[in-house]
């Protein structure tokens, strides 16, 4: 909900206090952060006034965000990306530190990248499949193995361990008891009636907690959220620290 | 009573948002410095760097966007503070474009407090630590950094060749890091562990959001990472190990005061609902 204001709000104050070298004082700041802590709260309080109800406010600072991560991202992939890695290496001349060599080869992955973009146009779609298959061929290739490796084999390794009458053999048990349990409700090969149906429905009970501790987790990052914003705007904007000794950040 | 009941089970959400308001301001304001207690789970992670020897290459990937700040900035904080403390070498990537300029700014605050607290502290960029900044392509990105960190990232933030940096003389590849410590927002974190870090076996902490933490846990149980910190509460624990009192320790007041909060409304609202079910009863019965 906050992140229309979050650009604003998190980078500009904080990245031009520590740019500049100043504290956190109000009359320390640059008059630009100064007007980045306003506009930041501003839009933070945008975005606060939906718990209210959905209004104009809540909406310019929603579209505004999406503005400004998009052309942010855009900007972010272009000087990162599709200059230093398609460009430059087409056109050496542009790299203004003269390193990069010609490479035509980057010509092939340019013209798979432009297949895709050929989805808009419906007569030419079906040129984006090339790619696709390109892309998907290559990703499961390497994904294949080391999917395996690094993800299956140690997770089911880490099921298996030795059973014992101590603590550690007791969590062990729990452990193979849950991962058993959970695998039998997602079977749909057979009817979950009879014993199959008590096992799934002591899955369920395994999932249920799984999804409880999930839940309070949940909660308590947007707590987090909120308090990061209180502080923002208690302390960065309003400078309540001034008033109320011992608070602040 | 039955009114109240009634009342109290269908409460106006407003009156809800202001309570969990006056409960997150209240504690801002006149601080309880209520005790926090590390847990192992990041008890592992700090351990882990503490042990490593000055000079030890560790890693560090700044996989997340403004949008996770709170909770995951503090932790950037406390890994660059621990890290400068016990001079370790620190290589730090990015593979989320949207926080591309988190990491600098880390880097700024942590060195502009490590100076007020010794005036003679001093670390080089491009010697003691490097930036090497965003590159697309995630999983491509880790796979590369296996073979050669210099080629995955041929230029740092400041441009300059990292095959020139003084930092690349004696650690060029993944598997020569001695520990990983990423901060994840998202499911980077994941390919992090499967591409890169099980495959070459680099030790590997977990900073992630309270909202990613469960799924973490099995790969705790795997020992595929060495310690997980878990959301705030897992920033400000690492606070406290590392002995300073950050944005993170002084948000654990209004944070233990909201889940009281919760916690009562949830415990309130089960005891109201069977005490309004029973009076309901009473009632068809009479």
């Amino acid at each position: 909900m906050a992140f229309p204001a979050i650009i604003l709000a998190d980078l500009t104050p904080r990245w031009l206090n520590a740019a500049s070298g100043a504290t956190t004082s109000f009359v320390n700041l640059p008059w630009m952060g100064t007007l980045g802590v306003w506009v930041a709260a501003g839009l933070t309080l945008f975005m606060f006034s939906f718990i209210y109800r959905d209004n104009p406010f809540f909406k310019f600072g929603e579209h505004l965000y999406l503005g400004i991560s998009a052309a942010y991202l855009m900007c972010v992939l272009w000087h990162q990306f599709f200059k230093p890695k398609f460009i430059f290496p087409l056109l050496p001349f542009t790299d203004p530190t003269s390193a990069t060599k010609l490479n035509l080869l980057v010509i092939i992955p340019g013209i798979l990248g432009f297949f895709i973009l050929l989805r808009l146009i419906p007569k030419l779609a079906w040129l984006s499949r090339i790619t696709f298959a390109f892309y998907v061929g290559g990703i499961a290739g390497f994904a294949i193995y080391n999917v395996i490796n690094g993800l299956f084999l140690p997770q089911f390794h880490s099921t298996l361990n030795p059973l014992s009458f101590t603590w550690l053999g007791f969590n062990n048990l729990v452990l193979l008891a849950g991962a058993f349990c959970v695998l039998v409700y997602f079977f749909f090969s057979l009817e979950h009636r009879g014993a199959m149906g008590h096992v799934s429905r002591i899955g369920i009970y395994f999932l249920m907690i799984a999804f409880g501790a999930s839940f309070g987790y949940t909660i308590m990052a947007r707590v987090s959220l909120l308090i990061g914003r209180m502080q923002f705007l208690l302390f960065d904007w309003m400078h309540l620290e001034r008033i109320f000794p011992g608070a602040g950040m | 009573m039955k009114r109240f009941l009634e009342w109290f089970l269908v409460l106006d959400r407003r009156i809800i948002y202001t309570l969990v308001a006056l409960a997150v301001i209240v504690p801002l304001l006149f601080p309880l410095n209520l005790r926090i207690y590390p847990t192992p789970e990041v008890e592992s992670v700090h351990e882990s760097l503490n042990e490593l020897p000055a000079g030890s290459p560790v890693l560090v990937s700044v996989d997340f966007d403004p949008a996770a700040l709170p909770e995951l900035y503090p932790m950037l904080i406390s890994m660059l503070r621990q890290s400068f403390q016990q001079k370790l070498k620190v290589f730090i990537t990015c593979l989320w474009p949207n926080g591309v300029n988190l990491a600098p700014m880390a880097i700024d605050q942590v060195i502009t407090d490590m100076k007020k607290l010794d005036p003679e502290f001093d670390v080089v960029d491009g010697e003691d630590y490097v930036y090497l900044g965003y590159q697309p392509g995630t999983v491509l990105v880790m796979l590369k950094m296996a073979q050669d960190i210099r080629k995955a990232f041929p230029k740092d933030v400041a441009k300059r060749e990292t095959s020139t940096l003084p930092i690349f003389e004696d650690t060029w590849k993944l598997s020569q890091m001695k520990y990983m410590v990423m901060i994840e927002a998202g499911d980077t974190g994941d390919y992090w562990i499967v591409y890169g870090t099980t495959p070459n076996k680099v030790p590997v902490g977990a900073g992630v959001t309270g909202v990613m933490a469960p799924q973490y846990f099995p790969w705790l149980q795997a020992k595929q990472v060495d310690g997980i910190i878990a959301g705030l509460k897992g920033a400000a624990e690492w606070e406290v190990l590392l002995g300073y009192a950050g944005s993170a320790t002084k948000s654990m007041d209004p944070q233990s005061i909201v889940h009281a909060l919760i916690f009562l409304a949830i415990i309130l609202a089960n005891i109201f609902a069977f005490w309004l079910a029973a009076i309901k009863r009473k009632e068809e019965r009479s």
